[in-house]
């Protein structure tokens, strides 16, 4: 696998740690940083807060959004991405124990490129771990990186 | 006495017999007030309609019989009197001998020179309850609908947080037993590796009771939008899934055609996956299983459809139990399920007025009839 990022943003850090161990049991082996709340995947995205100093080039591959977050909620957090020139091409999947409309609704309309809901069972969870790391991060052709081509 | 003096052609004195024959029959109140805040003269209805004698609303001011918090504004119609403007319209309440009071609605001409004045009331007491009745209803109504519309707001946010915080303490049980049978297969033995899976099973169970759940309150959340349905359709299309799912299984299926109904086609479509679902679940121990959709137009003139099968049926004591969240009349081990479909049925149908009921003869398979309240559209004239 590439060595690209992939932004992890939960706030559940039993979610976090078993998609951690869904990904390593898919040998998905990119570096994977975690925001837990909604300001941090904005800080780190945007080199703004505690970020303000690294001056990073490169976005991450893939964005793995949950909704509900503390501080600013993860519909807020794709709003931002999306209205921000640097990262608005940037592919958002959301990835939430949610499957009401509304939530499914707002995300395409404020556009997420896919949204998934989590299963409750681990077998199926890493199952679809493992669709969206093989179809994100190898078959899909990601926008060329503004980062890298200015 | 005065029917005793001879019959006068005096034209004058004709006309202000008419006047006092109409001032004594009036069932408005008429009265005639002096500059000096007292009444002069009033009629019997005055007198009648306040239970006063004549002599008792003569001897006080007219001001004491108002009531006290309608004083001020009656003492501001009063000096527009006294500036020459005629009053009408103005209602105020008066208070009878009985303690009562009755609202009166007055048309005064302003003072004359000789400061007097002439004024007709009219008791709208009637008038005033209803007007306060249904300001009280409206703002009941208000005071309710502000209620239901909290109430909603509070399901709204219920069934997310069902929907998102239940689940996440889920998965955690169901990944951390997981990644524990992963990481110490090696040192636990069947039992302790049975118990594991058994808690994953339960986390599983308790997802798909939550999933459940949630559809049935969309059910209720969702709008009705009706159409007239064709069930045959629908049932064919259902029965195709159930046997591309479960090739080896051989029931047939009997469809009836053209069976329409009006209705919001989402639903019965979930209603009718319900019902043949359960048909096709409850056929699966059967050597020669079917499963029968058709329908007949009851005495009421109302279509009855029906879902019938020779499935293991259920016993017919349970029978009311059928339609309750989360009943079930089959164990898990027999036949797996939440419990939530019949409920779910019953909902979609009483939503559009109808009935549902079930039939069974344990081992000979069950019946389920429904209608739906609303008109048909099977009308000669449609044809």
């Amino acid at each position: 696998m590439k060595s690209e990022i992939i932004l992890l943003v939960e706030d559940n850090p039993d979610d976090e740690e078993l998609t951690l161990m869904a990904l390593e049991k898919n040998n998905i082996l990119n570096e994977v940083v975690v925001a837990r709340d909604g300001e941090a995947a904005l800080d780190f995205l945007f080199g703004t807060g505690p970020h303000s100093s690294v001056s990073r080039k490169a976005l991450p591959a893939l964005v793995l959004l949950d909704l509900k977050l503390p501080k600013v909620n993860g519909l807020e957090v794709l709003q931002q991405i999306r209205a921000n020139e640097r990262t608005r091409l940037l592919p958002v999947v959301i990835l939430t124990s949610s499957n009401e409309d509304k939530d499914v609704i707002e995300s395409y309309s404020l556009g997420c490129n896919s949204y998934v809901r989590k299963p409750v069972n681990f077998a199926m969870f890493v199952e679809a771990t493992r669709q969206l790391g093989l179809y994100w991060l190898l078959l899909n052709q990601p926008p060329p990186n503004p980062g890298l081509i200015s | 006495m005065e029917s005793q003096l001879p019959e006068t052609n005096d034209p004058s004195r004709r006309v202000e017999e008419d006047y006092e024959q109409f001032f004594n029959l009036s069932s408005d109140l008429l009265c005639i007030a002096g500059s000096d805040g007292f009444f002069k003269r009033v009629n019997p209805s005055f007198s009648r309609t306040l239970g006063y004698s004549n002599d008792e609303i003569l001897a006080k001011p007219f001001v004491e019989f108002v009531h006290e918090d309608d004083i001020a504004r009656t003492a501001d119609e009063m000096r527009k009197l006294v500036a020459g403007m005629p009053s009408v319209q103005f209602e105020n309440r008066y208070r009878c001998k009985d303690g009562s009071w009755r609202w009166l609605a007055w048309s005064t001409q302003p003072f004359n020179d000789a400061g007097i004045l002439y004024a007709v009331a009219r008791d709208v007491t009637a008038r005033k309850n209803n007007e306060n009745a249904i300001l009280q209803l409206n703002s009941e109504l208000l005071r309710q609908t502000t209620m239901l519309a909290e109430l909603n707001e509070e399901l709204e946010s219920f069934s997310f947080s069902v929907s998102h915080d239940l689940r996440a303490p889920l998965r955690g049980i169901s990944g951390f037993a997981e990644a524990l049978e992963g990481h110490s297969a090696a040192v636990l033995d069947a039992t302790a590796l049975g118990y594991l899976q058994r808690v994953k099973n339960a986390a599983e169970r308790m997802g798909l009771l939550i999933d459940d759940l949630l559809k049935l309150s969309r059910l209720t959340r969702s709008e009705l939008r009706v159409r007239s349905v064709n069930l045959s359709e629908l049932a064919e299309s259902i029965a195709l899934t159930h046997r591309t799912m479960e090739p080896d299984r051989h029931v047939e299926f009997r469809i009836a055609p053209n069976i329409r109904l009006d209705g919001d086609p989402v639903l019965l479509e979930v209603l009718l996956e319900n019902l043949i679902g359960n048909a096709w679940k409850f056929t699966s121990k059967t050597a020669d299983g079917w499963i029968e959709i058709g329908s007949y137009t009851q005495e009421d003139r109302k279509i009855c459809c029906f879902v019938k099968d020779n499935g293991v049926g259920f016993d017919e004591r349970y029978a009311h139990k059928l339609f309750g969240v989360f009943q079930r009349l089959h164990n898990q081990m027999e036949f797996p399920g939440t419990g939530i479909g019949l409920a779910t049925v019953h909902r979609i149908v009483r939503r559009h007025g109808g009935e549902v009921r079930a039939k069974s003869v344990i081992n000979h398979g069950a019946t389920f009839e429904f209608t739906l309240g609303l008109p048909d559209t099977a009308s000669p004239h449609e044809i």
